[in-house]
């Protein structure tokens, strides 16, 4: 009777905190949304980003700068930290592997070789196209490194996902620069190299957005069952789940919206590491509130990284994914050490 | 199961491996030869020499050889009518092939094989300016070895050097006279443009819009200090900073970039006819640019200008000049 009247006091102190966590996260991301639309290397006033929004004047340049510059960029940038902190978090979930990104754990290499190679050998694909060969390297890279990681006595275990998602994150990057020494890199390849959301256009946006409304949809429709597995998968199986479809739908998710991502955005690794550990800290383990608040954080995170690469060298552009790199990495390192010394007990 | 995964990953690396293998080049453009053709009359005879170059080092060679391996100037060497063993693969040899009839193109240039300079048996092997003493060394081991001026604009310094070396002082002389002719022709050209007091504005791509550094990129030389073109104080004080060269301008800010001509240098032409990418076409910074409004964006091949050869200097002027008529266009 105690331990049950605890576990809903508990469930309902991370309601709060998740009610906490989402009121405070919307709010600031719309202070930083205002913030990222007004601050830039042109300045512009109140009145022209009022108008520019809503009595857009083809004319009139600062319009231009924020219907046609900064609000596809926005956009971009929601849909960028969402996608990652989402698919992090479905990722860690689903392989229960608190290290696991798409970043680290090679997916996005798998869809940026695919992409490159698309480019080379198929250059007049289209935009839709290039999505769907993202997918598909996506889809490659995370069947090689279950595959990889399955190899030995242990089978999977999370340090090995993490040593066989960096393998495989190398031999695609490997021959993704191959293929760009042997063929030469184009232009368009250049938003590959350094994830950027510098040039993010309105088509970039209007392309992936139904892609990535069904990738984050999906996510929310499962979040229940992705808690019901963290239990472990013999209790989700005798509480009823369907364990191989909770899995199939995750890492669906996960490959739309690492794919989305590197389409947007270009290579950008930590987000899905970061943002879904803070926000455990914060709400607790059950994916129904995880899910949201990361996508949350996730936005906000990137769109204030976004507003710093933006504003610190102005009128130069500094590219969004490395200043995240250098976020992440110090964040990995943490994360790598408490793990380490959780597992020795510490 | 894990001999199964190995074997997996072996046949996608080896099929990796035989795509690239199979990967076709395309044909590039057709011949461009408007230097005089002139003709190695050294003697056969050997004929010793010490020579001080230009860093100052004493170095015995035997003048009349034909066995030479240059990891630079290449150029230079088969405008004077020489035909060395095997020349650096970084050469721009797209449309002079006669030029190069019977020469071999390294595969290996910074860093360079020895094994495969080796293989060729050098009497003589040329090098670029820069080339750090310790791989001069290295390479010494193997033949004489005389740095060639890379960096020098000055063709009376290029050529006479070179004519030195090898003792075609004649045909140094003509081939600088060659260079003044074109250099006088051009600059006629822009005159009759009436454009000689305008300001350029040279843009390139990679992970945005920015401004081809000075010193690597020739055609800044020849725009800006040859044919006198201006370019605008933001794009001077852009340049100054170190840190700025290859890093993107802001969409937003491009516009105050944009001179009275501008032209866009394609880094990716590679000797094919250079274009705009389709995604700078999409750029919302670069559509507010006046030349790309009224669609007068001249654009040049930039991998034309990265040696500054005497063979390519005609082409080099012929492509300034072709994306100036395009950017000048009523």
């Amino acid at each position: 009777m105690r331990e049950k009247l605890r576990r809903r006091e508990r469930k309902l102190y991370n309601g709060t905190k998740f009610v906490i966590c989402m009121s405070v996260g919307c709010g600031l991301l719309l202070i930083f949304m205002i913030g990222f639309m007004y601050f830039g290397a042109e300045k512009i006033s109140f009145a022209d980003l009022w108008n520019g929004l809503f009595h857009f004047d083809e004319g009139n340049f600062n319009h231009v700068v924020v219907r046609d510059m900064r609000l596809p960029r926005l956009l971009a940038d929601i849909m960028v930290g969402v996608s990652l902190s989402v698919a992090g978090a479905v990722m860690q979930g689903n392989t229960k592997n608190p290290m696991a990104d798409s970043g680290i754990m090679g997916i996005s290499s798998g869809s940026i070789f695919a992409v490159v190679f698309m480019m080379i050998f198929l250059p007049d694909a289209s935009r839709l196209e290039r999505i769907g060969y993202s997918c598909l390297g996506a889809g490659i890279s995370t069947m090689m490194i279950y595959l990889v990681a399955f190899i030995g006595k242990k089978g999977i275990t999370p340090e090995r996902m993490v040593l066989s998602g960096m393998a495989i994150s190398t031999l695609f990057s490997s021959i993704t620069s191959g293929i760009v020494l042997k063929e030469g890199l184009t232009s368009e390849m250049l938003k590959y190299t350094a994830g950027s959301s510098a040039n993010a256009i309105w088509m970039d946006v209007s392309v992936s957005a139904p892609f990535f409304l069904a990738g984050f949809a999906l996510a929310l429709m499962i979040s229940r069952s992705l808690t019901v597995m963290n239990l472990g998968d013999d209790v989700s199986k005798g509480l009823g789940a369907n364990t191989a479809i909770i899995k199939l739908s995750s890492t669906l998710v996960v490959l739309v919206l690492s794919a989305i991502a590197v389409i947007i955005i270009g290579p950008v690794g930590y987000v899905g590491l970061m943002v879904p550990h803070i926000v455990r800290h914060f709400v607790g383990t059950d994916y129904r509130l995880v899910l949201p608040s990361c996508a949350v954080l996730g936005a906000l995170f990137v769109v204030v990284v976004d507003l710093i690469a933006r504003i610190m060298i102005a009128p130069l552009e500094f590219p969004v994914g490395i200043l995240i790199t250098m976020i992440g990495v110090p964040f990995f390192i943490f994360v790598s050490r408490r793990q380490r010394g959780d597992a020795f007990g510490g | 199961m894990k001999k199964h995964g190995v074997i997996f990953l072996l046949v996608l690396c080896v099929a990796f491996m035989s795509f690239l293998g199979a990967c076709k080049t395309e044909d590039k453009k057709e011949n461009y030869e408007t230097v005089p053709i002139l003709e190695d009359v050294r003697p056969e005879e050997e004929k010793m020499n010490t020579f001080t170059d230009l860093n100052g080092n004493e170095v015995t060679y035997n003048m009349n050889t034909r066995r030479i391996v240059a990891l630079s100037g290449a150029g230079d060497l088969v405008a004077f009518g020489i035909r060395p063993l095997a020349v650096s693969g970084s050469t721009t040899t797209s449309g002079y092939e006669s030029f190069f009839k019977g020469v071999d193109l390294l595969d290996y240039n910074t860093p360079f094989n020895a094994e495969e300079i080796l293989s060729y048996k050098p009497e003589l092997i040329l090098v670029y300016q820069n080339m750090e003493q310790d791989n001069i060394d290295k390479l010494t081991k193997i033949a004489p070895v005389i740095p060639l001026y890379r960096e020098s604009f000055d063709f009376e310094v290029r050529l006479g050097y070179i004519g030195e070396i090898f003792g075609l002082e004649e045909n140094a002389e003509t081939l600088i006279e060659y260079a003044e002719q074109v250099k006088e022709a051009q600059l006629a050209k822009i005159e009759g443009m009436g454009i000689k007091d305008k300001t350029v504005s040279i843009f390139y791509y990679a992970q945005g819009v920015s401004i081809p550094p000075t010193d690597s990129w020739y055609f800044n030389k020849i725009i800006y200090d040859y044919l006198g073109m201006k370019r605008l104080p933001i794009a001077e004080e852009f340049l100054e900073n170190a840190d700025n060269p290859f890093t993107p301008i802001s969409n937003e800010s491009l516009r105050n970039y944009e001179g009275d001509i501008v032209i866009y240098a394609d880094l990716s032409a590679a000797g094919l006819e250079p274009e705009i990418p389709e995604i700078l076409q999409t750029n919302p910074g670069w559509k507010t640019l006046t030349a790309v409004r009224e669609n007068r964006v001249g654009v040049i091949d930039a991998t034309l200008y990265t040696e500054k050869d005497v063979l390519y200097l005609q082409a080099q002027y012929d492509g300034i000049i072709k994306a100036f008529e395009k950017a000048t266009a009523k």
